[in-house]
């Protein structure tokens, strides 16, 4: 066993983890509170790459350039909850399927309007391009960057939930929507706000895996079905559920990809473990969803008291 | 107040629409335009898969965002027998119909425990299971997918490979899935499907195991998207996994809304009114996707019963004005 | 006919259901009354099968039914009424009973022939109607009547089960008094026909319909007895009577 691949197939599995998380938690919020669909989530994460980029050329920081991108996004997602989601969470769950299909259109297109069709790609500062020993391993500086960064907004965003009065707001939304209403807070708001921050971290985690693969039209819309896998997994409305079942899922991926062959290579002919690995392997997150399902049919972490 | 629009007048709108895809390939044929009746033939085709769709959405209430997988399945059946130079065309359509069938049964018995959100999340991920699948299938061309060189044999009495035959043959299982589902939705079994959606505890009160109808729903319709997804291989004579691709599968639910959710002949115009749509917006600009896009919001937002609930409006005005 | 041993439930430490032994025979109504709370819509739920028992029998027609499904148990000919109207609205109100006809008559896996063509399904449903005060508005969408009307329908599609025994979850809930008075007149003349378990708040109600009355109380039935037992019943007169008179 090459122990430092291992290592490196791990990290590469939390890095996934994470940013899956980054784009669930939002998702995860949005389902659970306002009982709405939203496939057009995985839009903010393509729009945060593309605006990341353009930042950087203009600033010519890395740093700043996400600051501002997430504002963007933040206010792009407040946007359009306010003139398209607001409108539709009292209709039913296909009405929000079909809006939010045309929003992923309007959103690609308008990103192939400005951007082009060719994609943009985003140059790491020198400080962050190298590499790093850590205890005789050596790895990617960004990748450790990412994967801190998305431990510090799971950590914020779990400080955030627990200990803020909007966070006490956003607990009792996911469990029980009335109580909300019964509280006398302003409701628009608080769907206003959760919106937009579930579409700034989809868009921060846009950000962070661009500089690696390049922002492209259409990149959200694979991801965000991994991510759909994660809300089911962990419990929908659930941000603890969420962050389990997305590390949960960034890990099996990994692995199941790099690992799997030689795994099915124990009990099969080399041939047959070739064949069949690559195809086991994209189905293991789905084969999970399924089982867990069968035992646990509302996720790993159903939210208390959660009626759907 | 609208008036009430009797359903023999909108059924005999609808049958008029039918009748006069009968004459598509007359016109195309006298008029030479071929790419006419190749459109016409890939509406027909994508009609049926959104007909199979809308016997679950529309009138069973399960919104499932995977239709694609069935159509990609059906479509693969006979990509991969004419890879292994088997031709018959009944093994063909029967391995559209058992693939399909099976990959009905396997996931609807996960996916029909939920309900909800959850209903819709899981069939669009088992769909994308599929296509991934299939992508990482090096021996079927993985992401480019496989030509076929030779459409489903039928013999001498049905030879598809003629554009005339095969778009009659799409029109004849058109016609045979709308005669299949009227007969459902009409028969016990869909009172029970259409007891369920409106109300589910109910149905489970009144004595039926629900979920076992919506299961047997689920596998009807997938096995009649499979078909369609056999004839989309032999019309395009190309598979690949793009084709199960989770957008299509919007777009599927995008031409019954257009046409009108639950209403019988409502796939065919949405699916008319959808790819005319498409064909002319993309003639004028590549960014098309975004008028198509606005369009769809619109629709929501603005237009309750899409095409159908626009043919009532008209009917009803015109009616009314008589009175 | 009905038949419940030691029946505990609670949900996250409290206990809604706590040694419930009920016995229902024949064809006897038994009325169960309480305060708000005491438990009684969550009794229902356990005997119709939509909540399990966390522990304790349920014995239906001899059978042991504790971990028989909502469906199976209403073959069985357990039908029941909903605390909240459940009916299906968009349909009409000849379809609502249809669909609780074609239950108990044969499978319904038939694909083909259209319903409007089974007569009988037809007659039968029309004679529920008839029974329950419908029949002039079968072709209404049920959607359309009044509450006390979609009550009445409600009543119809469990009587179109030819039930062995019916739950009934304050039919009289929300409505008129007007309207009340019809459905306990409604009721009154399914006497001798179906055993039923009637949860009811309205007193009067219950002292025209019931046998038999079993009062509840935090989770526990405290009394049980013939109407004018628990009428005399001190215990019960503090505890609940008392109040309700008031």
């Amino acid at each position: 066993m090459d122990w430092h691949l291992l290592i490196a197939q791990l990290l590469n599995g939390l890095q996934l983890g994470l940013l899956l998380f980054l784009l669930a938690s939002g998702l995860t919020l949005i389902f659970g509170i306002m009982d709405f669909i939203n496939l057009s989530h995985g839009s903010f994460y393509m729009l945060g790459a593309f605006v990341c980029a353009t930042l950087v050329e203009v600033t010519g920081s890395f740093l700043a350039a996400v600051v501002m991108a997430v504002i963007v996004v933040f206010l792009a997602g407040a946007l359009v909850e306010r003139f398209i989601a607001r409108r539709i969470y009292r209709h039913d769950h296909l009405d929000h399927v079909l809006v939010t299909f045309g929003l992923i259109l309007v959103f690609d297109t308008l990103a192939h309007l400005v951007w082009g069709s060719a994609g943009a790609a985003i140059a790491l500062p020198g400080m962050l391009n190298g590499r790093v020993e850590v205890a005789g391993f050596v790895m990617p500086t960004y990748r450790i960057v990412i994967i801190f960064a998305g431990l510090a907004v799971a950590a914020g965003l779990s400080l955030l939930v627990t200990r803020s009065r909007l966070g006490m707001l956003i607990r009792a939304g996911a469990s029980d929507r009335g109580m909300v209403t019964a509280l006398g807070v302003n409701i628009d708001r608080l769907y206003l706000v959760v919106f937009a921050i579930g579409a700034a971290m989809a868009g921060l985690a846009g950000m962070l895996i661009a500089p690696i693969t390049e922002a492209s039209i259409g990149m959200g819309n694979e991801i965000i079905i991994v991510a759909f896998v994660v809300v089911i997994v962990g419990g929908i409305g659930s941000i603890r559920g969420a962050f389990y079942s997305a590390i949960l899922i960034g890990f099996i991926d990994t692995l199941g990809r790099s690992y799997l062959d030689d795994l099915l290579g124990l009990f099969l002919s080399n041939q047959a473990s070739e064949t069949a690995a690559p195809a086991l392997s994209a189905m293991m997150i789905y084969i999970l969803m399924a089982g867990i399902l069968a035992f646990r049919p509302r996720g790993l972490f159903p939210p208390a008291g959660a009626n759907r | 107040m609208r008036t009430w629009v009797p359903r023999e007048t909108t059924t005999r709108f609808y049958l008029t629409v039918m009748l006069l895809l009968c004459l598509v390939p007359v016109a195309t044929t006298w008029s030479g335009q071929g790419f006419y009746l190749d459109l016409a033939t890939r509406i027909l085709i994508l009609a049926i898969a959104a007909v199979s769709l809308n016997l679950i959405l529309g009138y069973g209430g399960m919104i499932s965002l995977g239709h694609a997988a069935f159509v990609g399945i059906g479509a693969y059946s006979v990509g991969i027998f004419s890879y292994y130079e088997i031709h018959n065309g009944l093994v063909h359509l029967g391995g559209a119909v058992a693939g399909s069938v099976l990959f009905a049964l396997v996931t609807g018995m996960v996916c029909l425990r939920t309900r909800g959100v959850y209903f819709i999340m899981i069939t669009l991920a088992f769909a994308q299971m599929l296509y991934f699948v299939f992508v990482s299938l090096e021996e079927y061309g993985a992401d480019d997918g496989l030509l076929i060189y030779q459409r489903s044999d039928f013999g001498a009495l049905l030879d598809i490979e003629n554009a005339v035959v095969l778009y009659y043959t799409a029109l004849a299982v058109l016609a045979g899935c709308i005669g299949l589902v009227h007969r459902i939705v009409n028969a016990r079994f869909g009172r029970v499907i259409v007891g369920i959606r409106h109300n589910e505890q109910r149905m489970r009160a009144l004595g039926y195991d629900t979920y076992r109808y919506k299961l047997t729903c689920y596998v009807i319709s997938g096995a009649m998207a499979g078909v369609s997804g056999f004839l989309l291989g032999n019309f395009t004579n190309f598979i690949s996994p793009e084709m199960m691709d989770w957008t299509h599968s919007g777009e599927l639910i995008f031409m019954i809304v257009l046409g009108g959710t639950g209403v019988l002949f409502a796939p065919v115009t949405g699916a008319l009114a959808f790819l005319l749509l498409e064909e002319s917006l993309s003639s004028i600009t590549v960014y098309w996707h975004l008028i198509f896009g606005l369009i769809l919001i619109a629709v929501v937002l603005f237009g309750r019963g899409g095409l159908h609930g626009i043919l009532l409006r008209l009917l009803s005005r015109g009616k009314s004005g008589r009175c | 006919m009905l038949r419940t041993i030691g029946l505990n439930k609670s949900f996250g430490g409290i206990s809604a259901s706590s040694d419930i032994n009920l016995e229902v025979s024949g064809k006897e109504i038994r009325a169960v009354v309480g305060p708000n709370g005491a438990g009684k819509t969550t009794l229902i739920a356990q005997l119709s099968g939509l909540l399990r028992p966390d522990s304790g029998t349920i014995i239906f027609g001899g059978k042991d039914v504790t971990n028989a499904g909502v469906h199976s148990r209403a073959r069985m000919g357990l039908a029941r009424s909903f605390q909240i109207t459940s009916i299906i609205l968009p349909l009409t109100v000849l379809d609502n009973v249809m669909l609780s006809v074609q239950s108990v008559s044969g499978h319904s896996y038939r694909f083909w022939k259209p319903v409007s063509a089974e007569r009988e399904m037809h007659e039968k449903a029309m004679r529920n109607l008839a029974e329950v005060g419908l029949a002039a508005v079968s072709d209404r969408v049920a959607a359309e009547l009044s509450h006390g009307e979609q009550r009445q329908l409600e009543i119809a599609m469990a009587l179109a089960l030819d039930p062995r025994m019916l739950l009934l979850d304050e039919p009289t809930a929300g409505m008129s008094r007007e309207e009340s008075g019809h459905m306990v007149r409604l009721l009154s003349g399914l006497k001798g026909q179906t055993a039923m378990i009637l949860i009811e708040h309205d007193m009067n109600a219950v002292f025209a319909l019931a046998d038999t009355v079993s009062v509840m109380v935090d989770g526990r039935i405290i009394a049980s007895g013939t109407t004018d037992e628990i009428r005399r019943d001190p215990a019960v007169r503090r505890a609940y009577l008392g109040d309700s008179r008031a």
